[in-house]
């Protein structure tokens, strides 16, 4: 971010000079400010960032140790390779059906718990329950649930007549499983946003709407979902984010099978890291990961500057 | 704060490569400080005065040489505890050296934290590592030969004792590299109860005419002719490279050249018959579970009463034993041409640029764990097959097998058995098998196609290699 007082403040050219110093003072009163942070930033995740992005420029696997400078090569190698352009596409789809469904379901949620009902407190606790469950045994536990014939999935669609799917051995199954295990364990943490969000929305705007005749669905549209949008640009930048950065329960269900039907960014990361252990095309990954995630979030920080507008 | 996670998470990501890739400061974040006892510096190794000066002979007496153990737990069960209290005895019987067992998780964690630290300067003084990742330590040379040893321990008479199909494994380039620890193969389990319901004599199918035709009779099927319980299933998910060797070889060609690290067969006929057979098993003759059938669910599901017969790991025996309430059956892999399966599990190598008297308990400690007496203790425990053809002559182990005799299958399958396939880059190369295993079952290409592309990009890759 650049620091710059208003142009129109400083009219004359003669005022350059204090137009610098000024700006010179705000700039360092900045960097004090953001230091104890850049303390740890700059050697924990700018200098590692660097590094990634030069060594994803070297041929660097078990065979040559010693790294050989190969250009764009990863790259290229990574672009050449179907299974990279699979994974991609598993995690646009990943990301582009968990994010809105588990935000929405979040926000659907949060406005009836936040009604004054009777057991409110055990419906919350419930519902939050999944997000601190580490995500290796939430795995294990939904290994069960998708066992084929003997799960809870497969018991319960038995009740339908229908009863014996492979869910994480059906490549057009495996992903919907997943995404279904992703909602389930991060509704409840947005759902917390969400209504700590609903809790500081000032009450006579409903009760103004209300005594105007508007009613649930309406009041929803109308009042709550775009008081809330503050809320909702920072939960889906977290959301997005987690979706990219979740791979734990990959390794407990699927290991991105049957056929890389299930295979996201990150666990390829690992698979090209330390399975393969060609440390420059994870490098090549990692940068392009980095470069998604970056993207993601510039455009998500822009929307958050405009929706500040209905919170303040 | 948005953008700070942002950072965050690449940068955490970055990080754990960067540690990856050694030679930076980043190295200890490996945990490799707290649990490694070796010296820092490989290169200060060589000078390091005292310590080292009395080269190769054992180190003097008095000294307690403290010395690191890298394993990984393959299979279910409480191995780690095993583990840790076998060094706690072996050290009682060696007061002169102390093993630090390290657990790091599974083969993959453990093969990748052992280069690690090799390629940091810090290595491990033994490691339990795939036995089929004899190129990978080769190629990264981390590992030094075991032959000078052997020699001064009784030589080949230590090592015919092996089965020699576990030491296959172990040895490239005219040297031995590694003893057998950890071993197994996969066998075809069956419910012996199932079985007599249905008619069938108790016997375990020979041939896949005979798996197919009990795989019939066993599966049932309910008024409107939904499978409700599948006579056979054959795990391929995850790693099925590994099971699906067996109906390769079994086939007649294993699906690599046993004695070289960069000539794979995936696209050869018998390779492609298995694919073939795998698949029929559910489209053709209806006797399997659809898709990718998983690896961790099987014996979960053969222990409920769910499968006729199953295809693991002989590690697997023990908990399948302890969990089925019915009589429980051990067969060979049923034969298309022949008899066979792949052989799997860990072996024990010494690091390379560790001090001479590290090498000498490493040594010590490699010999105890190889003993006849603790390879059949070992097996009793855990359900791998013991390593050493005497061990199967101890009191323990004899009396162990009079009582449970399907522990005997996988000893007796072993001489049908090859090896693992194991190759330079083999992580790499047993993905794209398994790639193309799943492609095939899970009916995204023709058994042909698939394994035709496979070989092409197994072949790609190995073409950078000379032998």
């Amino acid at each position: 971010m650049q620091l710059e007082l208003p142009a129109t403040s400083l009219p004359s050219a003669g005022l350059q000079s204090l137009r610098f110093r000024v700006t010179a003072g705000r700039f360092a009163y900045g960097l004090l400010l953001i230091l104890p942070s850049l303390v740890f930033l700059l050697p924990f995740t700018v200098w590692p960032a660097i590094k990634v992005v030069v060594s994803s420029l070297f041929l660097a696997d078990i065979a040559h140790p010693q790294p050989s400078f190969i250009g764009l090569g990863n790259f290229a190698a990574e672009f050449g390779n179907e299974v990279f352009w699979q994974v991609m596409r598993n995690t646009v789809l990943f990301a582009g059906f968990t994010v809105p469904l588990s935000i929405g379901l979040a926000l659907l949620l949060a406005v009836e718990v936040n009604k004054k009902l009777r057991l409110v407190g055990v419906f919350r606790t419930a519902l939050f329950y999944p997000t601190i469950l580490p995500t290796v045994g939430a795995a294990a536990i939904w290994l069960f649930v998708y066992a084929p014939g003997l799960g809870l999935a497969d018991r319960f669609l038995g009740l339908f007549g229908s009863y014996d799917h492979n869910w994480l051995g059906d490549p057009a199954l495996v992903l919907p499983a997943l995404m279904v295990m992703m909602i389930w364990k991060q509704t409840g943490y947005f759902m917390v946003f969400y209504l700590a969000g609903l809790q500081g929305l000032p009450q006579e705007v409903f009760e103004a709407a209300a005594l105007d005749g508007a009613r649930g669905w309406r009041m929803l549209r109308s009042l709550t979902i775009p008081l809330l949008s503050g809320t909702t640009v920072f939960v889906s930048t977290i959301a997005l984010i987690d979706s990219f950065q979740t791979v734990d329960q990959l390794f407990i269900l699927t290991q991105g099978g049957p056929n890389n039907a299930s295979n996201l960014l990150l666990f390829w990361l690992y698979q090209e890291g330390f399975r393969n252990f060609n440390f420059g095309r994870a490098s090549a990954v990692t940068v392009i990961m980095m470069a998604l995630l970056l993207a993601v979030s510039l455009v998500n920080y822009r929307q958050l500057d405009r929706a500040a507008h209905y919170e303040s | 704060m948005r953008l700070t996670n942002v950072l965050g998470i690449t940068g955490l990501a970055a990080g754990i490569l960067l540690a990856a890739c050694g030679g930076s400061a980043a190295a200890p974040v490996s945990g490799g400080a707290g649990s490694n006892p070796a010296p820092a510096s490989p290169a200060a190794a060589p000078a390091n005065p005292a310590s080292t000066a009395a080269a190769p002979a054992p180190p003097a007496t008095g000294k307690t040489v403290e010395i690191s153990l890298h394993y990984p737990v393959g299979v279910s069960g409480p191995l780690a505890k095993i583990i840790e209290g076998y060094m706690t005895e072996f050290s009682k019987q060696n007061p002169d050296v102390k093993v630090t067992p390290v657990f790091d998780g599974d083969y993959v964690s453990t093969i990748a934290k052992v280069l690690q630290l090799a390629q940091a300067g810090t290595p491990a003084d033994v490691a339990i590592v795939n036995a089929a990742g004899i190129y990978s330590m080769l190629d990264a040379d981390a590992v030094i030969p075991l032959d000078d040893l052997i020699a001064k321990s009784g030589g080949d008479s230590m090592t015919k004792d092996f089965f020699p199909a576990f030491m296959q494994n172990s040895q490239q380039g005219g040297k031995t590299w590694s003893l057998p620890w950890q071993r197994s193969t996969l066998v075809m389990y069956y419910n012996r109860d199932m079985f007599r319901q249905a008619g069938l004599p108790d016997k375990a199918p020979q041939t896949w005419d005979e798996l197919i035709q009990d795989g019939q009779k066993l599966t049932q099927k309910d008024a409107g002719g939904k499978v409700t319980r599948y006579g056979v299933a054959f795990p391929s998910s995850g790693t099925a490279y590994w099971e699906f060797q067996a109906l390769a070889i079994a086939s007649g060609q294993n699906v690599f050249d046993n004695n070289a690290g960069n000539k794979v067969f995936f696209n050869a006929p018998a390779s492609v018959q298995a694919l073939q057979f795998l698949v029929d098993l559910n489209k053709k003759y209806q006797v399997s579970p659809a898709g990718a059938v998983s690896w961790d669910d099987l014996p979960t599901q053969f222990a409920a009463g769910q499968l006729g017969i199953i295809f693991h790991s002989t590690g697997s025996l023990t908990n399948i034993l302890k969990n089925s309430k019915f009589d429980v059956g051990v067969g060979f892999i049923p034969k298309n041409q022949q008899f066979g399966s792949p052989t799997g599990g860990g072996n024990l190598y010494i690091m390379k640029g560790i001090p001479a008297d590290h090498q000498a308990a490493a040594w010590k400690l490699i010999q105890w764990m190889t003993s006849p007496e603790r390879q059949a203790q070992w097996s009793i425990d855990s359900g791998y097959v013991a390593a050493r053809q005497s061990s199967y002559d101890t009191p323990v182990l004899k009396d162990y097998t009079a009582k449970t005799p399907q522990a005997l299958v996988a000893r007796d399958q072993l001489q049908y058995a090859q090896n693992e396939l194991g190759t330079h880059q083999m992580s790499e190369v047993q993905k794209i098998l398994s790639d193309a295993v799943q492609a095939g079952v899970t009916g995204q290409s023709a058994p042909k196609d698939a394994l035709e592309a496979a070989q092409q990009k197994a072949a790609a890759i190995l073409g950078q290699y000379k032998n």
